[in-house]
């Protein structure tokens, strides 16, 4: 096999580029955002007007934050322990260790993933009701690099030696994938890998869980990942149904506070609002930091922080592990 | 122009040069509003706004580190794009190109910027400079690199086609 030459190497590339180009978002979300934020710098204006106008304003905001937000029966209750995944690896390759779980109620992705250096190695689990897998088996079928994997078929794609993604479905209505990159001979360990898997699920628990949420979104996931149980984080996604891949908004526990701002009331204490990041943050009593994050009005994110509901007694014992 | 109709005139532009660059759409969607909504603040003040506003997406691209750590790259979806109909040629092509942007993004940032500005904006040496804020040498030499990294790594291999014995 002979190297491809420069103009066919070029010609390649341009055509991948183009296929790339055509899976950008169509402008939707941005546009809204441009909106928002729009609408809203009048009334920063007008705010230096004078400290009752501020008052009043500050007040009006904050009803109308909170007539955004759903009622706490509309939401999910806190429920740590959630499953995340169904299924366990049997096997991974020596030094992998376990740094990201993810989870979230319904037909959401459910994903987890081991670490070496750069290194890595996902399980993610989708259900066929989500319709963007409910075709995984006429796809599978479809395409001409197939595999067995515990008596069924399933496909490897993106296959360059040092990265592979397997596909398959253990049972008629999951779909598991199993991504490998920088890992020599990627493919075959993608193979042993999904080889071993096994109906053991794992459970995830974090430090916080979304109160009421803004009118119009849902809870998306819970993401905890770190490298060792010290340093583990926990992040909260709400994301709009028509939109389910796209984080509408986020909460997270974080050891250091992404930065300072203009002073916000906040679950009863003195807060910080970063206007640049939509980012609303306050210590917590543990002495860690909540910060809710997302493009929207600064009064809905405080309502946001004001509602978390925070867990005392996380699972970070696995963070790190391997 | 106001900021409104470059919106209306550019958007759709920024965001796939984005998605081209970052890999990522829902990457390149935050970075695009990120820097929409800090250019829509001081429109006014911004001399080429096309320019500044490319360079911007660039920049942040480059420098992305706090959130890049953060997301969890959506392979899921790529996946389901790779795949064509079940005919066997389109599927080859689908795979070469697949196998391509996989080596893409093995490539440092500075390098995968430089390729996607030469092959997808079609832009000059000295264009490429001035949005990477380095010498047109430096270009060539970047380029130079990554077309040679992606030349390397190309290493055809048979397709099997479905249900074919061997």
């Amino acid at each position: 096999m002979t190297q491809p030459t420069e103009h066919e190497t070029e010609t390649l590339l341009r055509d991948s580029l183009d296929r790339l180009a055509a899976r950008a978002p169509d402008g939707h979300e941005v546009r809204n955002a441009l909106a928002r934020a729009a609408a809203r710098r009048p009334r920063a204006r007008l705010a230096l007007v004078g400290a009752v106008a501020a008052v009043v304003l500050i007040a009006a905001g904050v009803a109308v934050g909170t007539r955004l937000l759903t009622s706490p029966e509309d939401v999910p209750a806190a429920s740590p322990g959630r499953p995340v995944l169904a299924w366990s690896p049997g096997w991974l390759p020596d030094g992998f260790t376990e740094q990201y779980r993810e989870s979230g109620p319904g037909t959401a992705p459910q994903v987890r993933r081991w670490s070496a250096g750069p290194a890595r190695i996902s399980l993610s689990a989708y259900s066929t009701s989500d319709p963007e897998w409910a075709q995984a088996p006429m796809r599978i079928a479809a395409l001409p690099d197939q595999v067995v994997v515990r008596g069924r078929v399933g496909m490897v794609t993106g296959d360059v030696g040092t990265a592979a993604g397997l596909t398959w479905m253990p049972d008629d209505k999951h779909v598991l994938v199993a991504q490998v990159s920088g890992v020599p001979d990627a493919r075959n360990v993608a193979e042993r890998v999904a080889d071993s898997v096994i109906a053991r699920a794992a459970g995830i628990r974090g430090e916080l869980h979304f109160g009421p949420l803004p009118a119009g979104l849902h809870e998306l996931s819970t993401i905890v990942q770190g490298t060792s149980p010290g340093d583990a984080t926990t992040e909260q996604r709400a994301a709009d149904p028509a939109r389910p891949s796209i984080p509408a908004l986020r909460a997270e526990i974080v050891a250091n506070p992404p930065g300072v701002g203009e002073a916000v009331a906040v679950r009863g204490t003195s807060g910080s609002y970063l206007a640049g990041e939509g980012t609303v943050v306050v210590r917590l009593p543990s002495g860690r930091w909540l910060a809710v994050s997302g493009q929207l009005p600064k009064d809905v994110l405080v309502a946001v922080a004001d509602g978390i509901v925070l867990d005392a007694a996380p699972d970070y014992r696995w963070v790190g592990s391997s | 122009m106001g900021f409104d109709e470059f919106v209306a005139d550019r958007l759709d532009g920024l965001l796939r040069y984005a998605t081209v660059l970052t890999d990522d759409p829902h990457l390149a969607q935050d970075i695009v509003q990120d820097v929409l909504l800090r250019a829509q603040q001081r429109w006014t003040k911004i001399e080429a706004p096309a320019t500044y506003v490319r360079r911007m997406v660039t920049n942040e691209y480059l420098s992305w580190r706090r959130r890049a750590v953060r997301r969890m790259i959506p392979s899921s979806h790529e996946m389901l794009d790779a795949l064509g109909p079940a005919t066997a040629d389109p599927a080859t092509a689908y795979d070469e190109r697949d196998a391509m942007l996989a080596r893409l993004a093995t490539l440092p940032r500075k390098q995968r910027a430089a390729i996607v500005l030469r092959y997808y904006e079609n832009y000059t040496d000295d264009e490429i400079a001035a949005v990477l804020r380095c010498g047109a040498s430096t270009v060539r030499s970047q380029i130079s690199r990554a077309l040679a990294t992606l030349r390397a790594a190309a290493a055809p291999r048979p397709v099997l086609t479905t249900g074919a014995p061997e």
